[in-house]
């Protein structure tokens, strides 16, 4: 079958299927499917737009509320995961995947379907160390904090993708598993994204998460984006047993929808025949969902994942003929994925804008569903039950260093997402995602609320009460590591420009840099912030070469 | 920044499952009104484009396109991906499968983000055609459709591995369990 991979989208859902047309037009028939590697942007309304942590001058609504409200229709059936720049709101609501328009399928936190016998796993958001270990706390409204940490991958979803034992077909991720660039055209890459030389020298660029999953599951094909750049590899993997032949996977990174970039591919994949051209459940996955219902964690506490280590009774949470068999009674033998969409939500009406429309932390009816015949817990059920008897820790901003479990609630409840974020300079919660590195600092640091020395967005607050809206860089101009890696998307400027860096070490030493353009505009030099040319049109990426 | 849709609504597709989300929506596509069609063949297909764009989605799940792979389904796996090569080929479809998925420029929705509004009696209407059939040409590459592993040859894990060591702990600490 025709399969078509998209790059980021950032909400050009029109865009993206007027060139799919001209694609199949000019190649060799129709698409049966669209695969998007994230920054999907579900945004239905103006409190979903707020929800998403872009610059506010990025903060635009596009065209998925018409698919939404049904003035249109996807052309062909999309699936995406997550990235970085989500309506988050709208896609908690669907921790475990559903329609967030007909014909568009959202894969979840992590998940795994089956679509004429091919089985397409993803998981969403973007590596963070210092978030990776933590439950799945926040909710709306979120805070300055929360509405980044919301999309940053978690263990947990890890951990239940490497119980997975049948082969994977197709994996998507938004961040790039770390190393794969090794494994194609790098000279290339290099050539086209001069700055990304370090971090890929380094083997800290992309997901640490990404990688690990791809040296499981070893899937035939894998996608992503978020570096805004197309890059493929091809990567043999190493034999188990010998006599077996090694598998191979295809790497295919691609770039944003923009005029003149590579953000689309239309593959020739193979399929079942026999296979219903519905879209449907993996059982194997459903059945890893049910085997790991109790290790739900909503608290933002660091965790790790059961193992063999003398502490865990179970640490096998693989399925099993006798588990798949339960799971698939309980479906009464059907995994249609059924067509239960509906709006839950108001639709954003051009003609009526709402600019005061009210953030709810909503259970949605696909998901009750779900977890009802699957016997299941909803996260965000769990979420609100804990908020409710108070035993959501991580309520209280802590200020001493120590990892912060933030939600933010109070500050929050102070904080509507809007007000959090007009207090801070817009660049910064793009900054956040780039210029973390992995090494101790992260872990010293790994409150995201505290004065931390990384340039994160997050620290604006407190650096602001003793620098006045100046923010120390850290030395380097390189961005050191890995998860921050949607970094070098916004370093696509000159490499030279004051922008922070990653690996923290030199952090006292270097020049301060203005935070807020808007305390002191008339005083500000211009400072190209790297994650413009997330949204920049393509005149404005100076480094691509192509 | 509102984008012009190019594309015809498609009615719900005839099979089960996703094919039935149009009962309940009133989608509201391309309007009636608007320009000719830009010419916009297929490749090497002389066939005509006689889908109408509000006729029945017979999207081929399985029924009209050639076969792309000899073979019984393997149980669940479809063969290990040739290295270096694209298995697939983009042979012409048949002719009974195409669906021209034209779009109907000169409907009245928002201009694309700086083009300017004509006005002049005779031109407008192509005038704007042309601007937004140039303006998706822009977006669309060629490439899109060319295999992107071509050219590559597979470089094996264990080679990578030797050189760089340090994929598989986020903590830099030794032995401990990555999750």
């Amino acid at each position: 079958m025709r399969v078509a991979v998209a790059g980021c989208c950032h909400g050009e859902l029109d865009k993206i299927y007027e060139t799919l047309a001209l694609a199949e037009r000019r190649g060799p028939g129709p698409v049966d499917l669209l695969l998007c590697c994230g920054d999907f942007q579900a945004v239905r309304n103006e409190a979903d737009l707020r929800c998403m942590a872009v610059p506010p001058k990025y903060r635009h609504m596009q065209t998925f509320y018409r698919y939404y409200s049904g003035e249109k229709k996807a052309p062909v059936l999309t699936i995406f995961i997550g990235g970085n720049h989500e309506a988050s709101n709208h896609l908690q609501e669907l921790p475990y995947g559903g329609w967030v328009a007909p014909n568009i399928y959202y894969l979840g936190l992590a998940g795994v379907v089956k679509y004429r016998g091919v089985r397409i796993g993803g998981i969403s958001g973007i590596f963070k160390s210092h978030d990776y270990r933590k439950g799945h706390f926040e909710c709306p409204p979120y805070n300055s904090s929360t509405i980044r940490s919301i999309y940053h991958v978690r263990n947990i979803e890890v951990y239940k993708l490497k119980q997975l034992k049948q082969p994977i077909d197709i994996f998507l991720s938004h961040d790039w598993p770390r190393s794969i660039y090794h494994y194609g055209n790098k000279k290339q890459l290099l050539k086209t994204k001069s700055f990304f030389r370090q971090e890929v020298e380094n083997n800290t660029l992309g997901s640490p998460a990404a990688s690990e999953l791809l040296e499981h599951l070893k899937p035939t094909y894998w996608f992503s984006a978020h570096l805004h750049v197309k890059f493929a590899a091809l990567m043999q993997h190493q034999v188990k047993d010998k006599g077996q032949i090694a598998k191979a996977t295809k790497f295919l990174a691609l770039d944003k929808c923009l005029p003149h970039r590579d953000f689309l591919q239309v593959l020739e994949i193979e399929h079942d025949p026999n296979a219903p051209d519905y879209l449907e459940y993996d059982i194997e996955w459903l059945t890893i969902l049910r085997a790991t219902n109790d290790l739900i964690n909503v608290t933002g506490h660091l965790w790790n994942m059961p193992e063999n280590n003398g502490l865990h009774t179970r640490w096998d949470y693989s399925a099993t003929e006798e588990a798949m068999k339960e799971v698939l009674e309980k479906l009464n033998h059907d995994l249609k994925v059924p067509c239960n969409f509906s709006i839950t939500a108001a639709c954003y009406d051009p003609s009526k804008p709402q600019t005061q429309i009210q953030l709810v932390h909503r259970i949605n009816p696909q998901t009750t569903e779900f977890c009802a015949q699957l016997g299941i817990t909803d996260i965000n059920v769990r979420l609100q039950k804990a908020k409710e008897e108070h035993h959501f820790s991580g309520e209280y901003e802590e200020q001493d260093g120590v990892e912060s479990n933030d939600s933010g609630e109070d500050r929050s409840e102070n904080n509507t997402d809007t007000s959090a974020l007009s207090s801070f300079n817009p660049d910064e919660i793009m900054l956040d995602e780039e210029d973390e590195d992995e090494d101790s600092i992260i872990s010293a640091h790994s409150d995201v609320n505290t004065p931390s020395v990384e340039p994160s967005s997050d620290q604006a607050s407190d650096f602001s009460e003793s620098f006045s809206d100046i923010r120390i860089l850290p030395g380097s101009m390189i961005v050191s590591s890995d998860d921050t890696l949607g970094s070098p998307v916004g370093r696509e400027e000159k490499p030279g420009e004051a922008v922070e860096s990653g690996n923290g070490e030199d952090l006292t030493n270097v020049p301060l840099k203005r935070l807020s353009d808007e305390h002191e505009p008339e005083q500000r030099k211009k400072i190209k912030r790297r994650n413009q040319a997330i949204y920049a049109a393509v005149d404005d990426d100076d480094d691509d070469a192509a | 920044m509102q984008r012009q849709n190019f594309r015809p609504p498609t009615p719900p597709c005839p099979g089960p499952g996703v094919g039935g989300w149009g009962s309940g929506n009133s989608f509201r596509g391309t309007p009636g009104g608007g320009g000719p069609r830009p010419p916009s063949p297929r490749d090497g297909d002389g066939s005509p484009h006689h889908t109408p764009p509000y006729g029945p989605w017979s999207r081929p799940y399985g029924s009209s396109h050639s076969p792309r792979h000899s073979g019984s389904f393997p149980g669940g796996r479809f063969g290990s991906p040739s290295p270096g090569g694209y298995p697939g080929s983009y042979s012409k479809s048949p002719a009974g499968s195409q669906q021209h998925f034209g779009y109907s420029p000169g409907q009245q929705q928002t201009h694309p983000q700086g083009s300017p509004r004509t006005s002049t009696p005779f031109g407008s209407g192509r005038g704007r055609e042309k601007r937004m059939s140039n303006e998706l040409e822009s977006y669309f590459k060629p490439s899109m459709l060319e295999d992107p592993w071509a050219g590559l040859e597979p470089v094996s894990v264990v080679d990578i591995s030797q050189q760089y060591s340090n994929t598989q702990t986020f903590t830099g600490k030794k032995g401990r369990y990555f999750c």
